[in-house]
């Protein structure tokens, strides 16, 4: 991270470096179908070099994993099933997973080809925000982290370029990138994003063990943008790593209410955790409604 | 590679159909004609007739079989044949036929014969599907034209209908349109400059297809390659061994037993009688 000074002369804004390191976890959604494939390519290869030796272990390899693979089917079918009638995130983990899915095969990859395209022959902060905001879009990780870093980095005084920074530092566990970020968009645009950024911001200070001020945030967000499904349930997180059990219960009570109109899938998903919430903090609950 | 380009592979194929429906019975053949013209038998693969896994995709169980897929080759194959070109076409046809073939080895038993194009006919599906996919602005794109839909109910459709009819090997058709549709998405089509993972993804595949044919050629372990095996050594220890493995697999339990001994010697003799039925002349 670097600071410049902004140009209307007020604070400095944080840049972001380029080369964003991806760590595992951010890659794996992309990495575990390559993984699962290899694992079957190899499968085949040590049975075979298996039964140089023993073929009869090789057998016994073969049989007892078609047994794990079938009974694990049976588990999962079975587990799946009565999770999605007793357990509710379950149910919206598959929505947003629907979603996501949806929003990530079905966005437009002319765009992005034609921005990159573009940057070949002449760059731009807005054209590196361009493509890393499809690219997050299409949860294409290296990529977003390539041209957002740039894209600040040839223009801090874009707080949608800061807010989408935050977004892809926080996804990734960059937190004092994500903290700096946040605050920048937020310092750039008050209110950015309907608030968004100033959520996240809050989210990231908890994140950073930044309780006071993570808890202050929340209560500014909640104060001038009204709460959220989403809001509710991260600042009881919030309230319950500083010790405060009754105002958590109430924030994730907040956060499980019943909607009144259908949520969008994020929202139903934060919903959904609440109401497990609301079940594990029963004697918190100042009317015990957990619906 | 212009001129390979402009060879009618789509006709060469139905050509290919009818001329062997002729050298067989095109009206219903019998089942000898059929081995000896190379229908997929998978214990006949592992012991050392591997040309069966493209034969078979040539040959047809009777005038309404090669109807069927003389007609759906017909019907999809030029529109394919003139967007891809005619060399990736023979390439693509070969590879979902091997594709289905290897499926069939791999999942069913070592001693039920497969016949038919179906397999290959299911990849060039697979292969639309992959391609309009790569062609379309977003992945899901496609979706939107009314003849990737098409194809889309084409392949519930028969995937349905294959469900229900025991003589047809579903087995070979999902096997089949998995080859063609990821072997069109990762090699025959246009890549993007944000395919960063496209590499990783084309060595997996081919890794799989290699090594799935691997298992085909060697399945070791399969109760009748191991009863071949065993048949084929000299060295008595070795030969103990493959044939408790054999009965294993046989019985499909981790210890052999008596019972799996004897059904298994009693299958093999069954399999080498009607073996020397199926090669009189």
């Amino acid at each position: 991270m670097a600071e410049t000074s902004n140009d209307d002369g007020g604070e400095p804004v944080p840049q972001a470096t380029t080369g964003v390191a991806i760590p595992l976890r951010a890659r794996l959604p992309a990495l575990w179908p390559l993984a699962a494939i290899w694992a079957i390519a190899l499968l085949p290869v040590l049975l075979w070099l298996v039964s140089q030796q023993a073929p009869q272990t090789a057998v016994a390899i073969a049989n007892t994993a078609r047994q794990i693979a079938m009974q694990t089917l049976l588990v999962v079918v079975v587990a799946a099933v009565v999770g999605l009638m007793v357990y509710p995130p379950l149910p919206a983990w598959l929505r947003r997973f629907k979603d996501r899915l949806r929003t990530s095969w079905s966005a437009d990859r002319g765009p992005i080809t034609r921005a990159l395209s573009e940057l070949q022959h002449f760059e731009t902060a807005q054209k590196h925000f361009e493509v890393a905001k499809l690219a997050w879009i299409r949860s294409d990780y290296p990529l977003v982290g390539k041209h957002v870093g740039r894209s600040v980095e040839l223009d801090a005084t874009m707080p949608h370029a800061q807010h989408l920074l935050g977004l892809f530092s926080l996804r990734i566990g960059a937190l004092p990138t994500a903290l700096a970020a946040f605050a920048a968009a937020e310092r750039l645009d008050q209110g950015h994003a309907f608030g968004d950024a100033q959520l996240h911001l809050a989210r990231a200070q908890h994140l950073n063990g930044q309780l006071e001020a993570s808890l202050q945030t929340y209560a500014d967000y909640e104060r001038n943008h009204g709460g959220s499904h989403r809001s509710h349930y991260w600042h009881g997180e919030a309230l319950l790593a500083a010790g405060q059990g009754e105002a958590a219960a109430l924030a994730f009570q907040a956060a499980a209410a019943d909607p009144k109109m259908r949520l969008t899938s994020e929202e139903n998903w934060f919903r959904a955790r609440a109401r497990v919430r609301c079940w594990r903090l029963p004697q918190r609950l100042p009317q015990g409604d957990s619906k | 590679m212009q001129q390979a380009d402009e060879v009618p592979v789509t006709l060469l194929v139905a050509l290919g159909y009818v001329t062997m429906a002729f050298l067989t019975d095109p009206i219903s053949p019998a089942d000898q004609q059929l081995h000896q013209y190379g229908w997929l038998l998978p214990t006949l693969v592992s012991d050392g007739e591997p040309w069966r896994l493209l034969s078979s995709a040539f040959l047809h169980g009777g005038w309404m079989h090669l109807a069927f897929n003389t007609y759906a080759l017909l019907s999809t194959g030029p529109a394919l044949e003139r967007t891809i070109g005619s060399v990736r076409m023979a390439i693509l046809y070969l590879v979902a036929a091997l594709g289905g073939s290897i499926a069939v080895c791999v999942i069913n038993g070592p001693l039920g014969p497969v016949v038919g194009g179906s397999g290959a006919l299911f990849g060039m599906f697979g292969a639309i599907l992959a391609w309009q996919m790569r062609q379309a602005n977003s992945a899901l794109g496609f979706l939107n034209y009314d003849g990737p839909r098409r194809i889309m109910w084409l392949i519930a459709i028969n995937l349905a209908i294959g469900m229900f009819l025991p003589f047809i090997s579903n087995t070979a058709h999902v096997g089949g349109l998995l080859t063609g549709f990821g072997f069109t998405f990762l090699f025959l089509s246009r890549s993007n400059k944000t395919d960063h993972w496209l590499p990783a993804w084309r060595i997996a595949f081919a890794a799989l297809l290699a090594t799935l044919l691997m298992h085909t050629l060697r399945p070791t372990t399969r109760w009748d390659w191991l009863w071949h095996q065993a048949q084929a050594t000299n060295d008595m220890q070795r030969r103990s061994d493959l044939l408790e493995a054999a009965a294993m697999s046989y019985g499909n339990s981790n210890k052999p037993t008596a019972a799996a001994a004897r059904g298994l010697e009693f299958s093999m003799a069954k399999l080498q009688r009607t073996l020397a039925e199926l090669n009189k002349r």
